[in-house]
């Protein structure tokens, strides 16, 4: 646990939640632009895709997010258990 | 970590327990039904059942240790403490976001990609660092990280600010609801939710909130998931609403071209926003769940910073049931109101039309539908020979998720289902944000600054005390000013987005943050964006239009749009032109991104 190690955690550690953020951004806007798709008449698919999509993309996201940070933790040894 | 899933197990087992003999009771209460039991009874059976369980719970999880009070313990299972972090702002989403997609489905989704982002946002960005912090309120987050008591000071006032409208929001809708489906006077609707949100809160804090919140959550799931999953079956021969609903608005589409109208609901805006106003929503809502102080603080209960995260995550899919099924409530309602209502003969319209009419919330051209004769005059004598067409009709935006047993024509126990849903959500966002309110002035106020050699049982005292008072404030807002409360809440994720978002975000990611910087950012981002609230909800200003973007003006819901930027901005420049922070601070800083622990920050636990 030197502070190279913490430095170079933080820095993993930066990288993946600017990740996050990113694809939660970019996966919110593919869904919702989904809606309104030309010839879209009939089922909604793309209605349907978002209200379910948005809040299940969010939570898959997080979930990976919280392994990654455990596997840059683990790594650096700097798991809390 | 084999402690923390013992518990898991545990809390697993007794609150299965406690589902299966709700399911079971709603079962048998539906069978009797059959044989004659008449509604009033159901709707007592179901709704008070319910309500007496929560209140058994909060006496049960009594506690008389400060940590158990303020923080649960630190030992609440990722599950369980996500079902109870969604439940903190139900209120809103379970009565509203129907109607919002009812309205508009952009709209819809714009609230919940607001939703799912902001709860996104609290896992990766606030959630882990705040549980490292080891923090026990919001604004003790703030004073651990810049050193400053007065920064604790203007996050208490921010704080009360955003939570006493969302608790008074919260009461007024546990009352009205209660009122309408109990068949109570209101004063007395209006005691009894006072009553239940005391039990739940004043002996146990946010241990009892926690288990409380737990049967809350739960009740509120099913009570959204099971009505909207048998008129699927009966439509469909499908049980998930989420997908089956695209063919009901295939339908709806089919036998109207002219939309139904609305009126505005309690819990979320449906008028006066746009295209950018939409999308300003969903930011502001995103940043300001991922810093409103209830669910923040939420956080302190997790067992570390990796059962934080998996709280979000755990908070997401609670959120995503009820976020997917509201588009589907709103679309067998729109399809049920287009064949029950339209081109029908007056004399037999149903008789729920009245009942809500009477309620106020249900108006048929342009007047409450109180009775038959009363339509017919409201709409003249062409009506009266073809029926109503779609834009005669205009919904209450909250009836469209209360009314939804009625309106698809369930049984009467499912609208009792309904309603003890909607209680349940609302008791479970008062009383944490009730406990928000009374820990934060308890501890910060009292314990931190005034009396910090006070004994923990005086602070468990005053906390109570100011809880009681809380309480009573908001008790009385929500029975005199309920108009006033509504506006307000809606505002009040805007308000926590500007007050909080850039100072936690900055704080933990940007080290050169100083004291000072985070005080005018907060200062700045918070009072704007709530003038601004204020300003509109009186009428003294009119909304602001952007040149370009929105012509309607920036509505109050989505005015951290200006507060947020407002407060990064301010917050970057006073850092850089105040003096670095100190080594001491920077250590902190340092110490608040590592998830191990930490002897740096052990002196700021309970």
């Amino acid at each position: 646990m030197t502070e190279v190690s913490q430095g170079e955690r933080w820095r993993g550690t930066a990288r993946l939640t600017l990740a996050a953020v990113l694809v939660l951004v970019i996966v919110i806007l593919f869904f919702v632009s989904l809606v309104e798709l030309p010839g879209n008449e009939g089922y909604p698919l793309g209605l349907v895709a978002a209200a379910t999509g948005i809040p299940g993309a969010a939570a898959i996201l997080v979930f990976w997010f919280a392994r990654r940070q455990e596997t840059i933790d683990r790594r650096h040894g700097l798991y809390e258990d | 970590m084999a402690g923390i899933n013992e518990e898991a197990r545990r809390l697993g087992k007794v609150y299965g327990l406690l589902v299966g003999a709700f399911a079971l009771l709603v079962t048998v209460v539906a069978m009797l039904a059959q044989f004659g039991l008449p509604d009033p009874v159901i709707a007592v059976l179901v709704v008070m059942i319910t309500i007496v369980t929560y209140a058994v719970i909060g006496v049960v999880s009594r506690t008389l240790s400060l940590a158990g009070f303020y923080l649960a313990d630190r030992f609440v299972p990722a599950g369980f403490n996500g079902m109870v972090t969604a439940a903190a702002i139900f209120a809103a989403p379970f009565l509203g976001l129907a109607g919002t997609f009812f309205a508009d489905r952009f709209l819809g989704l714009a609230i919940v990609a607001g939703l799912a982002g902001g709860y996104a946002l609290l896992g990766v960005l606030v959630a882990p660092y705040y549980r490292k912090s080891g923090a026990v309120t919001l604004p003790d987050f703030f004073a651990v990280r810049f050193g400053n008591p007065l920064v604790r000071i203007v996050a208490v006032v921010i704080l009360v600010a955003v939570s006493l409208p969302i608790l008074a929001s919260a009461t007024a809708i546990a009352s009205q609801v209660a009122s309408l489906s109990l068949r109570l006077s209101p004063e007395f609707a209006a005691i009894a939710v006072l009553v239940v949100v005391l039990l739940t809160s004043l002996l146990g804090g946010m241990r009892a909130t926690t288990f409380s919140g737990g049967a809350q959550a739960a009740v509120a799931i099913l009570a959204i998931l099971v009505p909207a999953m048998l008129v699927s079956v009966q439509e469909y021969r499908f049980p998930v609403p989420q997908i089956t609903f695209g063919y009901a608005l295939e339908e709806a589409a089919r036998l109207a071209e002219t939309p139904i109208g609305m009126l505005a609901g309690k819990a979320l805006p449906i008028t006066g926003l746009d295209g950018f106003n939409m999308f300003a929503l969903a930011l502001c809502l995103a940043a300001g769940i991922a810093s409103m102080p209830q669910l923040v603080s939420r956080f302190g209960a997790a067992q570390g910073p990796g059962q934080a995260r998996l709280t979000a995550g755990w908070a997401l899919v609670v959120i995503g049931i009820v976020a997917s099924t509201a588009p589907a409530i709103a679309a067998f309602v729109r399809l049920a109101l287009l064949r029950d209502l339209v081109g029908v003969d007056l004399a037999d319209l149903p008789q729920w039309v009245f009942d809500y009419g009477r309620a106020g919330m249900l108006s048929i051209c342009g007047k409450a539908a109180v009775s038959a004769a009363a339509i017919g005059t409201a709409c003249g004598a062409g009506t009266v020979v073809n029926g109503l067409v779609p834009e005669d009709i205009a919904i209450g935006a909250d009836l469209v998720t209360l009314g939804f047993a009625e309106i698809t024509g369930l049984p009467y126990v499912l609208s009792a289902l309904i309603a003890a849903g909607a209680i349940a959500a609302a008791l479970a966002t008062a009383a944490t944000a009730l406990t928000t309110i009374a820990i934060s002035v308890g501890n910060d106020f009292f314990g931190r600054l005034f009396a910090r050699r006070a004994s923990a049982g005086r602070r468990l005292i005053v906390t109570r005390l100011v809880l009681i008072a809380t309480a009573a404030i908001a008790a009385w807002l929500a029975f005199r000013r309920p108009d006033d409360v509504f506006a307000y809440a809606m505002a009040a994720p805007s308000v926590a987005a500007a007050g909080f978002f850039p100072a936690l975000v900055l704080g933990v990611f940007w080290k050169r943050t100083t004291f000072w910087g985070a005080l005018v950012g907060m200062v700045a981002g918070a009072g704007t964006t709530a003038v601004y609230a204020i300003l509109l909800h009186t009428e003294t200003l009119a909304p602001m239009p952007v040149a370009g973007l929105t012509d309607l003006g920036i509505s109050a819901p989505a005015s951290a749009v200006f507060g947020v930027p407002l407060g990064f901005a301010l917050t970057v420049v006073v850092s850089l032109v105040t003096r670095a922070p100190s080594l001491g601070r920077l250590e902190v800083a340092d110490a608040i991104r590592r998830p191990n622990p930490d002897p740096i920050l052990e002196d700021h636990a309970v």
